[in-house]
C-alpha cells in the first residue's frame, strides 16, 4: 500500500549540513511554538550552536538523509551550564516538514542513542512545547518519563505556552 | 532573642561593592553543599559577568539583605533560558550566609523581590531545588510556588547523584 521509500541514512553532521539544518529550524521559529526563539536563525548565528558537538562525548548532532537531501536532525546537548549538570543532556529533534510522518524521527533517537550509549550521561531530558502529540508519543517509545509540566513559562504568536519536561535514565 | 533589634536587616538593591561578599556567601553553598551545582568556587572577578546581569529595573533583579551593616545573604530574578519567548519567566534564586539562617532573612529578601517586580512583564517564577532542602521548598511553598515535578538524578556532585525540584509560580493574568 504504502509507496516504497527510499532508504534513510543516518550520519554525524558535518559543516556543510549546518545551512540545511538552519532551514529546517526556521520553519518551526516561523511557524510554531515549538522552538522558543521567535526570529529565525542564520547560518552564522548558528555557528557556535554548531561547535558544541563532536564526533565523541556527551554532545552529538547526527542527520538523516535520503539519497542526498537532509530530512532531519538529532542532538544531545548541554541542559544547564553548572557543572553538576554536565551528566545530564537535553535532546532535540527536528525533521523537516515534508519529512513527518515516515518515522525519520524514530530512526534518528535510535541513533542517537546507540552513538551516546558509552557516554557518561545518566539522564537525558526533553522540552516539549504542548501540545505535541507526535513529539510526546515519540519521546515515550523510547522510554521517556514525564517529569511535569511547566504551565505558562514561554510567550510566542501571543500567547503563553506550557512546557512538559520528559527525563530518561541512561 | 530572634526578633530583637540586632536580628532586624534591610533590604536594598546590590551595589558594585557587594560583589565579593555576594561571592563568599555563594562559595559557602558551591563548596560544602550541593545547593547550587556550580563545583568550583569563583573569585569576585570571575563572578563580575554574573553579577551585570541585573539592573535596578527591568526584569532580572539582585537584591541582599543587611544586618549591622554586612551583608547575610541575597535574592535573584534571572533569566530562565536563553530563547527569546522565555523572557517573561525568570528564575529566583535566594541564599543567606550560613550564619544568618533561620532569622526570617530569605523571607524578607523574597517579600522585596516580589515588590520590586510587581510592574514587570513577568508570567511565571521558576525555581530549581536540589533535594532534600525542606527549609527551601517550605518558603517557596509560602510564596504561591508549586512544585511540578522532580528530576530524578539530575545532577551529579560529591560523587552522588542528586534529585532536583522544579517550582513554578504563575502570575495570574487580569
Amino acid at each position: 500500500m504504502d509507496e516504497p521509500k527510499p532508504p534513510v541514512r543516518i550520519r554525524p553532521a558535518t559543516l556543510d549540513d549546518l545551512s540545511r539544518i538552519v532551514e529546517i529550524y526556521n520553519h518551526y521559529v516561523i511557524h510554531t511554538p515549538i522552538t522558543f526563539d521567535l526570529e529565525p536563525v542564520t547560518v552564522a548565528e548558528r555557528r557556535p550552536w554548531f561547535d558544541q558537538f563532536a564526533d565523541g562525548g556527551r554532545h552529538r548532532l547526527l542527520v538523516a538523509e535520503d539519497r542526498s537531501n537532509v530530512l532531519g536532525y538529532a542532538c544531545t546537548h548541554q541542559f544547564r551550564t553548572k557543572a553538576a549538570y554536565d551528566t545530564t543532556v537535553e535532546t532535540t529533534i527536528y525533521c523537516a516538514p515534508e519529512a513527518t510522518g515516515r518515522g525519520v524521527g524514530t530512526v534518528l533517537y535510535a541513533a542517537l542513542f546507540d552513538a551516546i550509549a558509552a557516554e557518561d550521561i545518566h539522564r537525558a531530558v526533553a522540552g516539549i512545547t504542548l501540545p505535541n502529540d507526535a513529539s510526546v508519543a515519540l519521546h515515550e517509545r523510547f522510554g521517556f518519563a514525564p517529569i511535569g509540566v511547566f504551565h505558562g513559562v514561554g510567550r510566542k504568536f501571543g500567547q503563553y505556552w506550557d512546557v512538559g519536561w520528559y527525563e530518561l535514565a541512561l | 532573642m530572634l526578633d530583637g533589634p540586632s536580628a532586624t536587616s534591610s533590604i536594598r538593591p546590590a551595589r558594585a561593592g557587594d560583589l565579593a561578599r555576594l561571592t563568599e556567601i555563594y562559595n559557602h553553598y558551591v563548596i560544602n553543599t550541593p545547593t547550587t551545582f556550580d563545583t568550583e568556587p569563583f573569585t569576585a572577578e570571575q563572578r563580575a559577568e554574573w553579577f551585570s546581569h541585573y539592573a535596578t529595573t527591568g526584569r532580572h533583579r539582585l537584591l541582599v539583605a543587611e544586618r549591622h551593616g554586612e551583608v547575610v545573604g541575597y535574592t535573584s530574578s534571572s533569566r530562565f533560558h536563553p530563547r527569546a519567548a522565555y523572557d517573561t519567566t525568570v528564575e529566583l534564586t535566594v541564599l543567606c550566609a550560613p550564619e544568618a539562617i533561620g532569622y526570617g532573612i530569605g523571607q524578607k529578601l523574597y517579600e522585596a523581590l516580589f515588590a520590586a517586580l510587581a510592574a514587570e512583564d513577568i508570567h511565571a517564577f521558576v525555581a530549581l531545588i536540589t533535594l532534600p532542602n525542606k527549609g527551601s521548598c517550605a518558603i517557596h511553598e509560602r510564596f504561591g510556588f508549586r512544585q511540578m515535578g522532580i528530576l530524578r538524578e539530575g545532577g551529579r556532585k560529591f560523587g552522588q547523584y542528586w534529585d532536583v525540584a522544579y517550582y513554578q509560580k504563575l502570575v495570574r493574568e487580569g
